[in-house]
């Protein structure tokens, strides 16, 4: 297993954390609700074919609290832009699993060169009137983990403190998972539509577009609608036993469909 | 000490087996168990009943703001404070709403507590609330991980529209303002008296003490279960080098008085039981957002008031269930009893001497100089209502009104326009 290489950045003047595993071209990963509590099989399955950066969003584990300063998408965009380029990865490959995808998707859109290709796991950023997606963060978590994987009890053991913690670090782990929902609701709170139906035709990257067949958080119809949004070229693709969070539900088969497309 | 007559304004005409068939009385409460024509009666009861409580001599009359909620028809406080302005003459009118975040701009509760002051002759409390998270997160979408920096920034802005001499411009975080000029400022100088109402949460309390506003609990679980509370706040403010004014501090309490505690056992059981058996009905789903409460209170495990009333719920109906598995007997929810909550301390019941002793008892341990007493329960009627708040007044306040008066000065209390300077309003018809 490629042990991840991980140094901290300052973002507004709080630490972010940027992981790095593997060898060849680089992939910049952005994550989904939960952060990265703990390296996952699949940012090791990807990290098997190309390098891969894997970056913390502010407040999300790994991170400091920088969420607090983060007033609204703007805000967001620009500290992930800020985190992109501090990991030296402006122009990469970018994808995001969620509301990184949404992420992703905005500073494509924002800053076309800072984006090569673009690969979007079931980004949130759209809600259709004839499809509503529910506000995942407004769950208490014996909801919103169904509707966020399909493997409930493999999110539990990801979201789980470490053995060995004291007591202390045991409470510092629990509040840290909390964070992150936090700092998603401070993005997100109510709905997560700021407007990027206007900008998704400055998205001119080749992207891939996933979705999870069982997705409870966003329907698969969403996919349709950023790909007929997006001006590049678009590649579609499903994955089969998989909720919103493809990554985390089908590590195996999700890289498998990212490093084919990536070639 | 002050004692305030607060009105929750429940809806009366819940069913019986509310409980048991809706998933809960706040944020998803069931939109069809509204009926508009019992609640222009139901309004009109409870706003006579206000002015009755003020015509015997209650300090002052509360209100409070709550959303989608069938406990308390609230969404606006100031509407019905607005009425009491005209129809009670001496009483403090305490609105224990707005909460401030769900306001923008902000200075909109600036200008109607102004307003409601100015027509009152200056007898205006204005409560600032953050507000619970079914009232601002839920019901009015406002995002919690960004609600206390609003409801700062709102109050500051409010006090400086409330104080400034020249229009000023406003450039915040939150909210942006040019020429703020809320012309009308009120009465008292340099302004209302600020109310907090809140849960247990120290960055709160220290909040008030550095503003120097009152602090206020607000909890439907009565004294036995809020000294913890009023206890830790009291060791904060002393850390902070704060005297201990008892009159810096307000509690809520359940009465009902009677000729004997079995007399008012009996009078009050199906109020009381329908307000903790039906009205707290509350979801578990909807009493936390995240962000809403801060990371040191996560760490300290902190539970807010409606959190633990949604927890009570959620055990009611489990435990409701297995009984009802277990037999087939008209199964009584579990802990909404009267002698529970009695003995509990949720509600104050007894003679007239027996509830001055209990009330006294509570202001000394609590040491809170404010006791806000709710003499309407539930769906209790009018009439007992009326006969709950005349005994309270002719025979309980008297045992209370000097306690506290002499040691203390009560520097969070209205400051009204000297009695010939009132103006009477006109009787109908006239």
């Amino acid at each position: 297993m490629n042990t991840p290489s991980a140094r901290t950045v300052q973002i507004n003047g709080k630490g972010c954390r940027i992981q790095e595993a593997g060898q060849g071209e680089t992939l910049t990963y952005l994550h989904g609700p939960f952060g990265i509590p703990k390296w996952t099989p699949f940012l090791e399955a990807l990290s098997e074919s190309r390098r891969v950066l894997a970056l913390s969003l502010p407040g999300f584990p790994g991170s400091e609290n920088g969420h607090h300063d983060l007033d609204n998408l703007t805000d967001w965009v620009m500290a992930t832009l800020d985190l992109l380029e501090a990991a030296g990865a402006d122009g990469s490959d970018v994808m995001g699993s969620s509301i990184g995808a949404m992420i992703a998707a905005e500073i494509a859109a924002t800053s076309r060169a800072s984006v090569g290709r673009l690969i979007l796991a079931a980004p949130y950023g759209l809600y259709l009137d004839e499809d509503p997606i529910d506000n995942l963060w407004a769950k208490r978590s014996n909801k919103m983990f169904p509707a966020a994987v399909d493997n409930v009890d493999g999110l539990k053991e990801l979201l789980a403190a470490p053995a060995g913690l004291t007591n202390d670090d045991k409470v510092e782990w629990e509040i840290a998972q909390e964070r992150a929902i936090v700092a998603g609701t401070r993005m997100c709170w109510p709905i997560a539509e700021f407007g990027l139906i206007k900008r998704l035709h400055r998205i001119t990257q080749d992207t891939l577009i996933v979705w999870g067949a069982n997705d409870r958080a966003i329907p698969p119809s969403y996919a349709k609608a950023f790909a007929a949004g997006v001006t590049g070229p678009v590649t579609l693709e499903t994955v089969a036993d998989a909720g919103h969070l493809i990554d985390l539900d089908q590590p195996a088969r999700l890289a498998e469909v990212v490093s084919s497309w990536l070639g | 000490m002050k004692l305030l007559w607060f009105h929750l304004m429940p809806y009366t005409d819940l069913p019986d087996d509310f409980a048991e068939k809706y998933p809960s009385v706040w944020i998803d409460i069931d939109k069809g168990l509204f009926d508009p024509v019992k609640a222009h009666e139901m309004y009109n009861d409870f706003m006579d009943e206000v002015e009755y409580a003020a015509e015997v001599g209650f300090d002052g009359v509360c209100f409070n703001e709550h959303h989608a909620n069938g406990y308390g028809l609230m969404p606006s406080p100031n509407i019905i404070a607005a009425t009491m302005t005209r129809r009670t003459r001496d009483a403090a009118i305490c609105v224990m709403g707005n909460s401030l975040a769900l306001y923008n701009p902000p200075i909109r509760v600036a200008e109607e507590f102004a307003m409601m002051d100015i027509m009152s002759g200056g007898r205006v409390i204005a409560g600032m609330p953050v507000g619970s998270p079914m009232d601002t997160a839920y019901a009015y979408s406002q995002n919690p991980a960004m609600l206390r920096e609003r409801y700062y920034e709102a109050h500051d802005l409010i006090l400086k529209a409330w104080t400034a001499e020249e229009n000023f411009d406003w450039n915040g975080r939150h909210y942006k303002m040019r020429d703020v000029n809320v012309w009308q400022r009120p009465i008292q100088e340099p302004h209302p008296p600020v109310w907090i109402p809140g849960g247990s949460s120290v960055e709160t309390w220290q909040w008030c003490a550095e503003q120097g506003h009152l602090y206020s609990y607000l909890s439907y679980f009565g004294y036995k279960a809020g000294r913890t509370t009023m206890e830790s706040y009291w060791n904060r403010m002393s850390e902070l080098g704060e005297e201990p004014n008892p009159f810096q501090a307000g509690f809520l309490q359940f009465v009902g008085v009677a000729d004997s505690r079995e007399q008012a056992m009996e009078l009050y059981r199906e109020p009381a039981e329908y307000f903790y058996g039906t009205c707290l009905h509350l979801s578990a789903d909807w009493a936390v957002a995240p962000g809403y409460q801060s990371e040191q209170n996560s760490r300290l495990k902190t539970v807010s008031m409606v959190e633990r009333a949604a927890a009570e719920a959620e055990a009611r109906a489990k435990a409701n269930k297995q009984r009802q598995k277990a037999s087939h007997d008209q199964a009584k929810a579990s802990g909404t009893e009267m002698e529970t909550l009695v003995d509990k301390g949720y509600v104050v019941i007894g003679s007239p001497d027996e509830v001055a002793e209990q009330l006294r008892e509570l202001a000394v341990d609590l040491n809170v100089g404010n006791l806000m007493v709710l003499l309407q329960f539930g769906n209790m009627n009018k009439d007992l209502t009326y006969y709950n708040t005349e005994r309270f007044a002719k025979e309980v306040t008297p045992q209370l009104a000097g306690q506290f008066e002499d040691q203390w000065e009560n520097k969070w209390w209205i400051k009204p326009v000297a009695q010939a300077d009132k103006v009477t309003p006109r009787e109908p018809g006239r």
